[in-house]
């Protein structure tokens, strides 16, 4: 990532650390990234680079005046952060032991108070599947859809859609979403017919969002589809990191139960976006003005965290848990997309941190940061918001502080995920009883979490696959999205 | 490392919950915490007194720690465990063949698991590599009595003896 266009130099980035570093935190970082990047270990033009940053912030954030002068410039960019970064962590004081211990940390980052949504446009792509299997009901509530986010949009607004079979066709190439004529005589028009390359539709509708893009709008694409693609997985994602690039963000919509929620959670995720499944066609509408109501209360289009541990410390699993509960997938240099910030919901992740055996005394674990853009874009420069993690070692016996209820909610989330991705797998093996025994218990920990619906649904899955070896196709759907779409805290607010 | 009272799986020291079968670990005072059980590297450990042993046991179960699995046990009779060597005609009554017996070194005849009164006992039974509860290797044909969480290390194969 360059950030030479940027004004000034973040030296705190540069160094991983966070405004509150003491001088002797600053100088073990440039000790490690100097090791890291010099020259004639990495003879690389890139850590050539690397190495004059490194030096250059280091050479201002020793030396007390220079730094106090530094902070004081770039704290009014930092103020300006249209949210904050919350850190809980299981536990601050940790006790002395021979062997590596979990440490959990709960990020929550939520909008600044004050903060409004503000005023922007939208480019926004609808792409809908018209392949075979959308023929009936199905086809006829995606345009009905399509219909009522037209009638959503404002004037300012502008709109493009696309349709895919195993072939693109534009259906309305981007126009002011004022004028709702042409897109509704070509919504009625439409034939189902053919396969499904998901592929061609997204290069399509990405060719679409680029020739539409404006500095003052932010882009998103909803893929409506109800079928598996064939052979093009690999392009589809490729095409969903080109529209992070873009700042397109891509939430998919699945329908029915014969589509892959992998690869759309996948192209969801790596582009910043949502994945939903509705069941039943009629859900389809619900679920898309819902979402383009989302996109009118971003605050920041598109966030992305970054880690900085010390050496002792490793990044074992990192979730995100609203607003949907996912597993991030830490994309290069430990950095994990969030997504869009709502101002009415708080995006939360959880970090999962193995530690290795520390001597007593207090300890910096390393720095998160979470970066975003003002949703009103126009190039406005993203800001980043840094909290160190912080704890102490002592040696024991000592009773530890109770671990907070929602840190203890947000393992627990991730921990029916991995269970729910587990069980899958084994099913996927022939594992049955493995898969059906994980399946239990992921029905008692969702009874135990105040959702008796879908424990039920979950429990007769694990009778299905203890019978037949596999689990219903609805009822796989049905336990996958549920699992991510659990309340993102505790009941009665995450407790005392 | 901690081991998950419910499925046996180990688990890094301070886990919250186990991602293998969901129980909770650790966590705050209103639920009870596990014991740790010493695992297999450390030094023998007097065993923590656990406190998930049902009033009345109606199961007996082994926990293979390293693949997270369950092998049922008859209360009424004494078990042999050890691997079965298809060029013998008589196994073991629990075969661990499967479970990387011979790579752990457990011999065919291994050890001799039975209950007596309402205590149960395990007995080396010469093995090759040795039986140990909790770290301690026992001396062969002497009876060692064992409870709901001990490690009852054949060769270097873990397992746990859970009461349900």
């Amino acid at each position: 990532m360059s950030h030479s266009e940027e004004p000034q130099a973040d030296f705190y980035e540069i160094l991983e650390l966070d405004e509150s570093a003491t001088p002797e935190e600053v100088k073990r970082a440039y000790r490690r990234l100097v090791r890291r990047a010099h020259p004639d270990a990495n003879p690389h033009a890139e850590t050539a680079a690397l190495f004059r940053q490194v030096q250059e912030a280091y050479e201002t954030l020793r030396d007390p005046a220079a730094r106090a002068a530094y902070d004081a410039k770039a704290e009014s960019s930092r103020k300006g952060a249209p949210f904050t970064l919350e850190l809980t962590l299981s536990q601050a004081l940790l006790p002395c032991r021979q062997e590596p211990q979990m440490l959990y940390i709960l990020a929550e980052v939520s909008a600044r108070e004050g903060v409004s949504a503000p005023p922007h446009s939208l480019n926004l792509c609808l792409l809908v599947d018209k392949s075979n299997s959308m023929a009936g009901e199905r086809i006829e509530q995606a345009i009905a859809a399509a219909l009522s986010v037209l009638s959503q949009l404002s004037p300012q607004d502008t709109v493009s859609i696309v349709a895919f079979s195993d072939r693109a066709e534009v259906l309305v190439p981007p126009q002011s979403a004022g004028d709702r004529t042409l897109p509704a005589a070509r919504l009625r028009s439409l034939v189902p017919g053919g396969g499904t390359e998901i592929g061609e539709g997204l290069a399509a509708a990405l060719g679409l969002l680029a020739k539409a893009w404006s500095p003052g709008a932010s882009s998103h694409l909803f893929l409506l589809t109800d079928g598996y693609t064939y052979g093009d997985e690999a392009r589809c994602l490729r095409l969903a990191e080109e529209a992070h690039r873009q700042g397109v963000a891509i939430s998919t919509v699945g329908i029915g139960a014969a589509w892959n929620e992998d690869l759309l959670d996948r192209i969801a995720l790596l582009s910043g976006g949502l994945s939903f499944y509705v069941e039943r066609p009629s859900e389809i509408g619900a679920v898309l003005t819902e979402q383009v109501r989302r996109l009118s209360t971003l605050v920041c289009p598109s966030l992305e965290a970054q880690c900085w541990l010390e050496p002792e410390v490793s990044l074992a699993g990192a979730f995100l848990l609203a607003p949907q509960t996912a597993r991030l997938l830490p994309e290069g240099a430990a950095s994990l997309r969030l997504g869009g910030l709502s101002l009415h919901a708080p995006t939360s992740f959880l970090l999962e941190l193995l530690v290795s055996p520390c001597p007593p005394g207090p300890r910096r674990m390393g720095t998160l940061q979470v970066k975003g853009a003002r949703a009103e874009g126009g190039g406005s420069p993203p800001v980043a918001v840094r909290q160190p993690i912080r704890v102490a070692f002592q040696e024991p016996p000592f009773s530890p502080p109770p671990v907070p209820p929602k840190v203890i909610w947000a393992a627990r989330k991730a921990t029916l995920l991995k269970l729910e991705e587990q069980a899958r797998r084994d099913v996927d093996r022939g594992w049955h009883e493995h898969a059906s025994r994980r399946l239990r218990a992921l029905a008692t920990q969702m009874l135990d979490m105040g959702e008796p619906e879908l424990a039920h649904t979950v429990l007769l899955e694990a009778d299905q696959v203890a019978a037949t070896g596999k689990m219903t196709p609805e009822g796989q759907k049905r336990v996958h999205y549920g699992t991510r779409m659990l309340r993102a805290l505790p009941p009665g607010g995450g407790g005392p | 490392m901690i081991r998950c009272p419910s499925c046996g799986a180990s688990h890094p020291y301070n886990t919250l919950f186990c991602d293998q079968c969901g129980a909770r670990l650790v966590g705050s005072g209103s639920l009870a915490s596990t014991e740790e059980i010493g695992s297999t590297h450390t030094k023998p450990q007097t065993p923590v007194s656990p406190t998930e042993r049902p009033e009345t046991p109606t199961r007996l179960v082994l926990a293979l720690a390293h693949e997270e699995m369950e092998i049922p046990l008859p209360l009424t009779r004494k078990v042999v465990l050890g691997r079965f060597d298809p060029g013998r005609k008589k196994g073991p009554d629990i075969d661990l063949a499967a479970h990387q017996a011979y790579e752990r070194g457990v011999s065919r005849q291994h050890a001799v698991l039975y209950q007596s009164g309402n205590q149960f006992y395990v007995e080396d039974l010469s093995s090759r590599n040795g039986t140990f509860v909790n770290g301690q290797r026992l001396e062969p044909f002497q009876a060692h009595p064992v409870d709901h969480g001990d490690e009852i290390r054949l060769g270097t194969l873990p397992l746990v003896l859970l009461l349900r």
